[in-house]
């Protein structure tokens, strides 16, 4: 965990380009710091790895006032991707991986296999190993920059507007790839982007900062539908709804507490199924095999001959809330199940209480 | 074309022994001046890049060295160095000072600062980011400023000749007090053609070089 204690840096001869800044980041969380150019992400990513010392206040990683620690080793567990890539240029691929390895003392044939299992962590080809960053595209540049960053397997890492320079498309791809990674590291991540449908995607939590001070702090609903003040909604997008719906992903806001019937169980426990779906207001419920997967509904009512209905539609977790309800309509349903791609479910679409689930989450 | 013939004659087989010690005269104060000069000329650029306050005055001291004629520091230096190798190394030493500091300096300094900043966030020590990173980077402009003192040095020692240095100089005013025209093209074509093989050369290194870093 990292915490921020009040944060001032004054740029001689009087720019202020932070002021008392706090801000706690949890173990495992990926923090968007937001804002507009000038209004001091950068300068507060960087007094995490000390390129930049804070004029005044504190910073905790762990309970440890990082002040107290050596720089150099401080750096070294922490890994920074920055936009330009900073990619050596006369380094190879697998040398680029392997600095921070390799300025640590390790030996050349472990960084080798290190390097190796971090390629096939971000999806490139092994082949890229002996390459030179000038013979790579921009999103297989950053790719490079990202392995390089994890190559010391740190818990933190930090990224400045990572994807920035990199076209519509390949950001949206490296984005996905991030939030994969993320999902199975688990690494503590500041993410700096001016970029709010990136911070929307990606953020467990989003800093919105404004010249040196930060806004508010709290997940992208909170800042949609509960913006402290006019420049925050303002910044978010005044139809919040409607942003909630374009931007986040449908995973973000499912009804993760269903009822679900597994077909070994008992009668029993059928009955306490029906009942709570009907109390649901939900005209059936679904029904699991014992792999988990989904294989059809029974309806509530209290007639009926046994027979499973068929699964028509089932959602990606990857699609948007607009996506989700263009399916909603297209099915004619009031919920659909949101699924892996085995079919084992992930939670429930449904419109009637997507904008709860939204707002609930707000408080 | 008769005149041609003779130089080459001259060159190749009625003077050749003196031909031949004074090239490998030359080749060796150029290479020991040149040595000198890399010696002082990359840690001093470097340590003014580090330093940059110092720069700017380093640069303009060594600079106005430069701009010294070579026959008035010859006339200057002989009362105190007297004549011989060690005033010909001297005057060569401040003559290459220049391109070699101002080369160096530029050429760390102008390494992308995202690449320094780069491998600073990742947690290099100074020395490391130092000769990882910035030495290498800044190599071909390093070598450019080093092939700007080899040719600079190898005309220069020349004239050297004049404080009793020998080399081809030596050729060159010999031929020149003995109203012999041969001799005096023939010293000059070598010394034109050591600092066209020389510049050739490391003008290969530094386009190789170019290409590793970009
Ligand atoms: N090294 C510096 N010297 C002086 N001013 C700086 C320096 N770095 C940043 N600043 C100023 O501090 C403010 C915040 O900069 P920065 O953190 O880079 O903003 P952001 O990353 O949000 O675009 C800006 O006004 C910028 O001009
Ligand atoms: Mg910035």
């Amino acid at each position: 965990m990292i915490r921020f204690e009040k944060i001032s840096k004054v740029f001689p001869p009087d720019v202020n380009a932070l002021e008392e800044v706090s801000l706690d980041v949890q173990s495992g969380e990926l923090m968007c710091l937001i804002g507009t150019s000038g209004c001091g992400k950068t300068t507060l990513l960087k007094t995490v790895n000390r390129l930049i010392e804070p004029s005044s206040g504190r910073i905790f990683i762990d309970d440890q006032d990082i002040s107290r620690l050596n720089h150099i080793s401080l750096r070294r567990n922490i890994g920074y991707v920055i936009q330009q890539t900073g990619l050596y240029p006369h380094l190879t691929v697998e040398e680029n991986i392997c600095y921070v390895l390799r300025i640590t003392g390790n030996k050349k044939t472990s960084c080798r296999s290190r390097a190796e299992e971090l390629m096939d962590i971000i999806g490139m080809d092994r082949n890229y190993l002996g390459r030179f960053p000038r013979e790579l595209s921009g999103g297989q540049q950053q790719r490079v920059g990202v392995a390089r960053a994890l190559a010391a397997n740190p818990n933190i890492i930090l990224m400045d507007e990572p994807f920035g320079a990199i076209d519509q498309i390949t950001r949206i791809q490296l984005q996905d790839e991030l939030v994969r990674l993320q999902s199975r590291l688990n690494k503590t991540i500041i993410f700096v982007t001016h970029d709010l449908q990136e911070a929307i995607k990606l953020a467990d939590r989003i800093a919105l900062m404004d010249q040196g001070n930060i806004l508010q702090i709290g997940t992208a609903n909170e800042l949609l539908f509960f913006p402290k003040d006019d420049f925050v909604e303002n910044f978010m997008g005044s139809s919040s709804f409607f942003n909630v719906m374009r931007l986040l992903p449908v995973e973000k806001g499912l009804v993760s507490d269903y009822p679900v019937f597994r077909l070994s169980q008992e009668d029993a426990a059928r009955k306490e199924v029906e009942q709570k779906a009907r109390d649901l207001g939900w005209s059936e419920y679904p029904v699991i095999d014992k792999e988990d997967q989904l294989v059809g509904y029974f309806p509530t009512s209290e007639h009926h001959n046994g027979d499973l209905y068929p699964v028509n539609k089932l959602l990606s977790p990857k699609i948007t809330f607009e996506q989700a309800l263009k399916q909603l309509f297209i099915s004619g349903k009031s919920r659909l199940p949101v699924t892996t791609d085995d079919k084992k479910i992930i939670g429930f679409f449904d419109f009637a209480q997507a904008y709860d689930i939204i707002r609930k989450s707000s408080n | 074309m008769e005149f041609i013939a003779n130089v080459f004659q001259l060159i190749l087989v009625d003077r050749r022994q003196v031909v031949l010690s004074a090239l490998s005269e030359h080749v060796v104060i150029s290479l020991i001046a040149i040595a000198l000069i890399s010696a002082a000329g990359i840690p001093l650029g470097i340590l003014i890049s580090r330093y940059r306050k110092y720069a700017q005055p380093v640069i303009y001291v060594t600079g106005a060295l430069y701009t010294i004629p070579v026959l008035a520091l010859f006339g200057l230096m002989i009362p105190i160095l007297g004549i011989g190798l060690r005033p010909t190394l001297f005057a060569l030493f401040i003559y290459g000072l220049l391109p070699l500091v101002r080369n160096t300096y530029v050429g760390i300094t102008g390494v992308d600062a995202a690449i320094v900043e780069a491998a600073r966030g990742m947690g290099s020590t100074n020395r490391q980011l130092l000769f990882n990173v910035e030495l290498p980077l800044a190599l071909p402009v390093i070598v450019a400023g080093f092939r700007t003192i080899v040719v600079m040095t190898i005309s220069v020692a020349t004239i050297a000749s004049y404080i009793g240095a020998g080399g081809l100089g030596d050729l060159i005013f010999r031929g020149i007090n003995t109203y012999f025209l041969e001799l005096v093209v023939a010293g000059s074509i070598l010394v034109a053609l050591l600092a066209i093989v020389a510049d050739g050369c490391l003008g290969l290194l530094e386009k190789y070089l170019l290409k590793r870093v970009r």
